[in-house]
């Protein structure tokens, strides 16, 4: 109650950090949205009227179309696996101690501790190993444990509101643990259950760098599609995929916080 | 709502042990049908442990429970069929007050006609059926107490478990709670068996009491037998209080160093010289001369006087190594003020010889 109306001391400072921190987060996209809209087929700005003919060109280009494909692909099978994972893990340590549970859930946390780069190198010599390197199967597999540590984190969160004895009151009442679980505990953790899988689907989404270490011609996501035609040619085609892209997980993020409300 | 028939209950030696800690020390009792039990003990004694493994959430070291005379220790939860009322109440934060009555129902795959009727049968038992589309969150704590209350009745199990169920309510509801739940008790003819930290609503409840400490029953019996002639120290003074006076038995009286008091024992002879601790309600001892033949007592003077509303609490200091407490009606003329000397009596039968 005191602290309301005391200002920080510093809030101005802040104030001016967070306003430059946006302008550097969103200036890219003040440029990009208007190259994707040129009528040239360089980068350029608009300068001559608008055009969607590079919209139009990655919704019919079969290079563009395929990464399209690839990613909504692959996005959906790695959340689906994270969230079924993650959520299971997270069910399974909930209000458990013991170093056993430690240990599984720092597991569970590495790829969000360590270097993407690492993960990523880890990955690749495993994946050569079994044999799933540049399967559609083997990038989904690779995502959903990137992914995971976001929807474990999220799914723990929304159980740790919940009281553990809803569970034994529910058995109690004659409900078995099948119908424990999907009657009381997953309907009541199910606004944690929906961002956890969207976090993974934008994870899986955006990532470059994994999918970078994990495939080479056979799976081609978007992200890794934008990035071989950054260093090949400059073509506004990439601009329009980008702003695709960021719309969709902006969407998404938008879904989570307007779920979290 | 039929009139239903209680289980009779039979725990036999259980036991529970925590790594090297034992939670349970070979807990026994016999819970007649339709009997109100209370387990009654301190935080940590054991009791919720007890009532867990009766409901089936707790795996036993040894020991085993049957209900009828049957064994049901390896039996589920879900398959047990008891009436379970949790500590907070554990409530369905995300069904109705409706739904969550009808939860036990609907689990049985009984037809939806009938879980409507008996749902609407079982709120107004506990006079919720106005709220009946309410949240459990938006609910008063003594209205989330009867949802729980309808939730473990309406399946009409013959046997009740409560987890300190008044727990978390302020005073005046939970002796209006407690009414109730005489009330219903008495109509359903079900079995109970609650736990409870709180001796006044163990007192208040129960047919038999259970006092519980470090993982033992450590005395069962009907609230006025465990009131007025406790075993052993920790219930004298953990039932109401008591005043505790240490002294070695001498003919027909204890010789507490300073004085001397008449006794009559009261669990069997006491051996002559043997170290004897008597406990004393307050409520026993009369200010004054000796009201007649048949009564002991010593004399002091009074350190403190508190006026409670229907009594005075006195304490006199009396020459032993703690002072006494009495209490007294506050309507009594004449009641002595601090630093008055008092004379203090009790019968020679009112005073327990417990067990340390």
């Amino acid at each position: 109650m005191i602290r309301d109306g005391v200002r920080h001391p510093f809030a101005r400072l802040f104030a001016v950090l967070a306003a430059v921190l946006a302008v550097f987060l969103v200036a890219p996209l003040l440029i990009t949205a208007p190259i994707s809209v040129t009528t040239t087929r360089y980068i350029s700005m608009p300068t001559e009227g608008v055009s969607a003919r590079h919209y139009i060109r990655i919704f019919t280009d079969p290079a563009w179309r395929g990464a399209l494909w690839d990613s909504v692909r692959v996005a959906l099978g790695a959340s689906a696996l994270a969230l079924v994972l993650g959520s299971a893990a997270a069910l399974g340590m909930w209000r458990q101690a013991g170093a056993l549970v430690g240990a599984v859930r720092a597991l569970i946390l590495m790829p969000l501790i360590v270097p993407p780069i690492v993960t990523a190198l880890a990955l690749s010599g495993s994946w050569v190993r079994l044999g799933i390197f540049d399967t559609t199967g083997g990038v989904i597999l690779a995502h959903a444990i990137v992914a995971l540590p976001f929807v474990f984190l999220t799914v723990s969160a929304s159980l740790d509101g919940l009281d553990p004895r809803i569970e034994q009151a529910a058995r109690s009442l004659g409900a078995g643990r099948f119908q424990t679980l999907g009657r009381v505990i997953l309907p009541n953790i199910l606004p944690g259950l929906g961002a956890g899988g969207l976090f993974a689907f934008v994870i899986s989404w955006d990532e470059v760098t994994v999918t970078l270490f994990v495939s080479s011609r056979a799976v081609f996501t978007l992200p890794r599609k934008i990035w071989a035609d950054i260093r090949d040619n400059l073509d506004p085609a990439v601009a329009a995929v980008s702003v695709v892209t960021v719309l969709v997980t902006v969407a998404i993020c938008l879904a989570v916080v307007g779920r979290r409300r | 709502m039929s009139v239903l028939k209680g289980h009779r209950l039979d725990l036999q030696g259980l036991t529970k042990d925590y790594g090297p800690s034992r939670a349970l020390d070979d807990v026994s009792m016999r819970v007649e049908p339709g009997e109100f039990v209370t387990i009654l003990g301190p935080s940590g004694s054991g009791k919720t442990t007890v009532l867990m493994a009766l409901a089936g959430f707790l795996e036993l070291t040894t020991g085993e429970i049957l209900l009828d005379g049957r064994p049901i220790t390896q039996l589920p939860a879900e398959k047990r069929d008891f009436g379970v009322v949790f500590q907070g109440y554990a409530l369905f934060p995300h069904l109705s007050v409706r739904d969550n009555v009808a939860f036990p129902l609907a689990i049985r795959g009984t037809p939806r006609a009938e879980i409507a009727a008996r749902v609407a049968a079982a709120l107004e038992m506990v006079k919720l059926a106005p709220l009946a589309d309410r949240r459990p969150r938006a609910l008063s704590g003594g209205q989330q107490q009867r949802v729980a209350l309808a939730r473990a009745l309406v399946f009409a199990p013959n046997l009740f478990l409560l987890d300190e169920p008044m727990g978390a309510l302020d005073r005046q509801l939970r002796v209006e709670l407690q009414d109730e739940l005489r009330a219903l008790h008495r109509r359903l003819g079900a079995t109970f068996v609650n736990v409870t930290h709180d001796q006044e609503e163990a007192m208040t409840l129960s047919d038999r009491i259970a006092v519980m400490r470090g993982g033992r029953i450590v005395e069962i019996g009907a609230p006025g037998a465990l009131y007025a002639r406790p075993r052993t120290r920790f219930v004298a003074g953990f039932l109401g209080r008591s005043n505790f006076l240490g002294g070695h038995a001498r003919g027909h009286g204890i010789d507490l160093g300073p004085a001397r008091v008449a006794h009559v024992p009261v669990h069997g002879p006491l051996v002559e010289g043997a170290a004897v601790t008597l406990a004393l309600r307050p409520e026993r001892i009369r200010l004054g001369p000796p009201p007649g033949p048949g009564f002991t007592g010593v004399a002091g003077h009074v350190v403190d006087r508190i006026l409670t509303g229907p009594t005075v609490d006195l304490t006199v200091e009396v020459g032993l190594p703690a002072p006494l407490a009495a209490r007294v009606a506050s309507t009594d003329a004449d009641l002595p003020a601090p630093g008055d000397p008092v004379g203090l009596h009790w019968a020679i039968d009112a005073a327990v010889d417990v067990e340390d």
